[in-house]
């Protein structure tokens, strides 16, 4: 990027930092949220939407800030404000649950205007279809009103500055002009459009992980054409989707952004490159991982990891797909798989995805069922079997009732007109995308605790069955009890062959408990035509844990429980490729929702051409093992910093010292600290 | 696997990345001819298992003073004395403390078992060029066990490395040459006086086992641990370099900066160490002496 360029992105970002210690638009939105919500609150929910986005589109201030090439500000949905309480929702203003990719494709192929009509040609006399003709009418009218007033807005900016500003002011009002009605006809009017959308959105739902899809393969179309005739570079490009990744940054914590799964682009490098340039927080990027995979788009991706901002997060392109089509996805939309929030895989464009809709602890159910229920102790193998017959009957007479309710409230509260428009099936069917309209309705089952739950298992196996060291009864008082015999924690905590340090035991339970847990919940629909699909994490799970009770594993109240399919932080003798091994085991392709796991690696590790041998290594070792998910977080000195004082969070972080990797939980309190200083000082 | 020869190792680590190309699971035999004074291994260097006492681990639990049938342990004023005369190494107080303040250090495995560990990530082997290395202690000290592994590697098709420091028969060379891939080769010392200073033997023999290798055909890293005051010196930067550039099959030259973790290893086996040097060599430093051998050979030169 030349001077200029940089210039700008760097005052943009800058802008960016104090627009976010301003609250101002976040307390306006709340106050028309207040007056409209508030007053239609007898109306179908739907056409309270479309109300309040008709309000929002004419009344909202708009406004084009020097330098900006992407205009719109999602200010007013920044999340951060809402958890400080200083523009508090209304309670009338019900939103929706986001966690969606909508057909941004087809918007930008059709057009405001053709997507309009295509509205009003719905056919149905029933009360509900007729509201909702009304209500996507309505919303996309809104929509198409509110990027015209930015046209307005952009050429009073044009008039009122000079030079080069005011041209670049008059091509915004030209560009928003074009596609408040009409498809974009250059790269920079499909990335304005797309822009507008993810606002228009964030408005309707004031929602988390509204998020893009498969980015690179809607946009390049529009990227070849203007690189083509000549009125685009690759410059340029990178100039204009840097302004977009810092635009997103005002909105929400988990806007995915999906890039790769075959034919890759001159345009998916330059998102990554962008992403690695930034290093800002959003687009939270994903990338596609397959047989396909360019070599330029791996070691792009590569590059991107080793920027250590925890992105990109990579999806094996084959277990994703395989357990898109368990969920009941065609193998058609299944291959056309865009990321949501964090993890959670959906057909782009086609589902409602509702990925966080319901969630279950699995060690919960563990406990539950040693501390609630005569046991049958013969054998593991029956006590094994009892839980997992427990667990199946609390599932369904326990979860499922709870699972439906929330279902219920998501048809009664959040049919969303916008989102609805956007996303395929709706105008066919007349329906929102929250009364089964769009071609899949999916809602998300989040199960916590794999690795803790495995590694108790074991610990109960090998301490009561083999060991005999005690008997089940005086094992689970310890337990509930927080392990009084502190020899018996640490020999619980020490335990070799945990689920993630590679032991066959803890492997099979792994494989056995996950598939089980995952046929479980795809067997169960919420709802006629909702799937209920599994993922093996919970976002929150920090929080969850602190009131986690201790469990069979050696793990005390309050502490973390292991996340995703990762291992637990009190599983010794793992490194990383036995946490892969293990993970291997786990029924990858039947949990489309998502399997995440996490990888700590040093930042010296990473380093040059041998860096780019072991990330490849581990990548293309774990997904040829029918991996799902794999995320590096490439470690520097705050982390090590921290792992001083909580090694125990940090039991498998890796320091490379003169020539080789050791743990750095195990090293002497000197050598921590000038490990620490040496990451600092980058020497 | 179909081989019962069996050997002492102290550590089969996965995951290992700075021993060789790619991936690799590093297996380390127990033994060694030499006596490095800066030792950064010098729980490796007696051949048998032996016991290890982290007294700062100690939770004065007593556990170990039942257990110990020779009577090494006793508390004593609320402190634990663990007395090694006498000590049979049997290791039970280690396996009754839970504290991890006493530690076996080497265990007795076939070389069918060890491979069969060193197979559990061999897809990561295969996706980054990696595969086994057999490191130690001086692996070749026992000879017969380690080609056992590198045989049993090469009939699974793994890549094999194998470090030495060379102060071993030539026979042992030869023979594991056939199956493996790269020797990681010690050249500690190029004067030969001090070479018997720093490491108690002459490196006459090592440097002519370095050249036969050579001659071989075999394919070559060499890894040069330098040690402040005693070894970064200018004549023996200009040595190895001429080394290096000398023998056609050495590809790089590794530059192994000192670093201290052998101390408080070397405390708890109580074999205190003649070096003691506390500070962690500055990236800036190490890298000078790389440049140092640049200077005097084409091939690459490198920190690790």
């Amino acid at each position: 990027m030349n001077g200029e360029g940089a210039d700008r992105i760097e005052k943009l970002r800058q802008a960016l930092q104090k627009g976010d210690e301003d609250a101002s638009e976040a307390e306006l939105f709340a106050s028309l949220a207040k007056e409209v919500c508030e007053g239609n609150l007898g109306k179908p929910e739907i056409a309270r939407k479309a109300e309040f986005l008709r309000a929002f589109a004419e009344r909202f201030p708009v406004r084009c800030e020097p330098g900006e090439l992407i205009v719109g500000s999602m200010r007013f949905c920044s999340t951060r404000w809402w958890h400080r309480g200083k523009a508090k929702l209304p309670e009338a203003f019900y939103g929706n649950m986001g966690h969606i990719i909508v057909d941004y494709g087809r918007v930008l192929q059709r057009g405001v205007f053709s997507l309009i009509e295509e509205a009003g040609l719905i056919s149905g006399t029933d009360g509900r279809i007729r509201a909702n003709r009304q209500a996507f009418m309505d919303a996309l009218s809104a929509f198409s009103r509110l990027i015209g007033r930015y046209a307005e807005s952009a050429l009073q900016s044009s008039r009122a500055a000079e030079g080069a500003q005011r041209d670049e002011f008059a091509r915004i009002s030209h560009n928003c002009a074009a596609i408040a009605g009409r498809p974009p006809e250059t790269f920079w009017q499909a990335l304005q459009l797309v822009y507008f959308i993810q606002l228009f959105l964030h408005a309707e739902g004031m929602a988390a992980a509204v998020s893009f899809g498969r980015f690179d393969q809607f946009l390049d179309q529009y990227y070849r054409r203007d690189i083509a005739s000549g009125i685009l570079d690759s410059e340029r490009a990178k100039e204009l989707l840097k302004c977009f990744w810092l635009k997103t940054c005002e909105g929400d914590e988990s806007q995915n952004l999906t890039l790769g799964g075959g034919g890759e682009s001159e345009l998916s490098l330059l998102c990554l490159e962008v992403a690695a340039e930034l290093k800002v927080w959003q687009p939270s990027v994903s990338v596609r991982i397959g047989a396909q995979t360019s070599e330029a788009f791996f070691k792009g991706t590569l590059r991107l990891v080793k920027a250590g901002i925890g992105m990109p997060a990579l999806f094996n392109d084959f277990a994703v797909r395989q357990s898109l089509i368990h969920a009941g996805v065609s193998a058609q939309d299944a291959e056309d798989y865009g990321i949501v929030g964090c993890y959670e895989a959906n057909p782009q464009g086609a589902a409602l995805g509702l990925t966080v809709a319901g969630s279950l602890r699995l060690y919960e159910a563990l406990l539950g069922f040693l501390y609630g229920e005569p046991l049958q102790t013969d054998t593991f193998g029956a006590l094994y079997e009892g839980f997992k017959a427990h667990f199946a009957r609390e599932y369904r007479e326990i979860c499922l009732p709870g699972f439906r309710k929330t279902w219920e409230r998501v048809v009664e509260r959040f049919p969303s007109p916008f989102e609805s428009a956007c996303l395929s099936g709706c105008l066919d069917s007349g329906l929102a995308a929250e009364e089964c309209g769009g071609k899949y309705t999916m809602f998300g089952v989040n199960m916590l605790g794999l690795g803790t739950t495995v590694d108790s298992l074991l610990a109960i196996k090998r301490l009561v069955f083999d060991e005999k060291r005690l008997t089940l009864p005086s094992f689970l008082d310890q337990v509930r009890n927080n392990f009084p015999d502190e020899a018996l924690a640490r020999d619980c905590r020490g335990m070799s062959g945990k689920y993630g340090a590679d032991g066959a035991f803890a492997n099979a339970i792994a494989h056995d408990l996950s598939e089980f847990a995952a046929r479980l919940v795809l067997g169960h629909p919420i709802a006629e035509n909702v799937i209920a699909y599994p993922g093996l994490f919970m976002f929150t799970a920090d929080i969850y844990s602190q009131g986690a009770p201790a469990t069979p594993d050696g793990r005390r109240i309050g502490e973390r429980l292991s996340y995703g399919i990762g291992a637990s932080d009190c599983c010794s003798g793992k490194t990383p490729t036995s946490v892969l091994n293990s993970a291997s085991n786990v029924a990858n392709d039947l949990c489309a929702c998502g399997n995440p796991l996490m990888l700590s690696l040093g930042a010296g590790d990473v380093e040059g051409q041998k860096g780019d041998e072991i990330l490849g290594g581990l990548i293309r070792g774990y997904f040829g093992r029918g991996g799902f998910h794999l995320q590096f977080n490439v470690v520097g000195a705050d982390t090590l910093e921290d792992a001083k004082q909580n090694p125990d969070a940090h039991g498998d972080l890796l320091v490379r010292i003169s020539g080789y990797s050791a743990r750095f939980v195990a090293l002497d309190p000197h050598m921590q600290d000038a490990l620490i200083e040496r990451a600092r000082m980058g020497a | 696997m179909e081989s019962g020869e069996s050997g002492v190792i102290f550590d089969i680590q996965r995951f290992s990345i700075h021993d060789g190309p790619g991936i690799r699971t590093t297996v380390f035999l127990k033994g060694c001819p030499l006596g490095c004074v800066w030792c950064h291994n010098p729980e490796s260097k007696a051949g048998e298992p032996e016991i290890a006492y982290y007294a700062e681990k100690c939770a004065l639990c007593a556990a170990c003073v039942g257990l110990c049938p020779s009577r090494c342990h006793e508390m004593a004023g609320g402190a634990h004395v663990f007395r090694r005369e006498g000590c049979a190494r049997c290791g039970r107080c280690a396996q009754g403390c839970h504290a991890g303040a006493m530690a076996l250090i080497g265990r007795e495995i076939t070389a069918g078992e060890a491979i069969a560990e060193v197979l559990k990530d061999e897809v990561f082997y295969s996706h980054s060029g990696g595969g086994l290395t057999l490191s130690g202690g001086e692996p070749f000290f026992q000879g017969a066990f380690a080609l056992a592994l590198l045989r049993l590697a090469k009939e699974r098709n793994l890549h094999a490395c194998a470090e030495t420091c060379g102060a071993v028969p030539w026979e042992t060379l030869r023979r594991a040459a056939e199956f493996t891939d790269i020797f990681l080769y010690d050249v500690k010392e190029t004067s030969a006086e001090r070479h018997r200073a720093c490491t108690g033997a002459a490196n006459g023999a090592i440097l002519s086992n370095l050249e036969k290798l050579d001659a071989h055909g075999a394919r070559i890293v060499l890894r040069c641990p330098i040690v402040p005051g005693l070894n970064d010196r200018e004549d023996h930067f200009a040595a190895l370099g001429a080394l290096a550039g000398r023998l056609r099959g050495v590809e790089r030259v590794d530059i192994e900066p000192y670093h201290p973790l052998g101390l408080s290893k070397a405390a708890a086996i109580g074999k205190p160490q003649l070096y003691e040097g506390r500070s962690l060599t500055g990236k800036d430093v190490s890298a000078e002496w790389a440049r140092k051998v640049e200077r005097h050979t084409d091939k690459p030169v490198a920190v690790s």
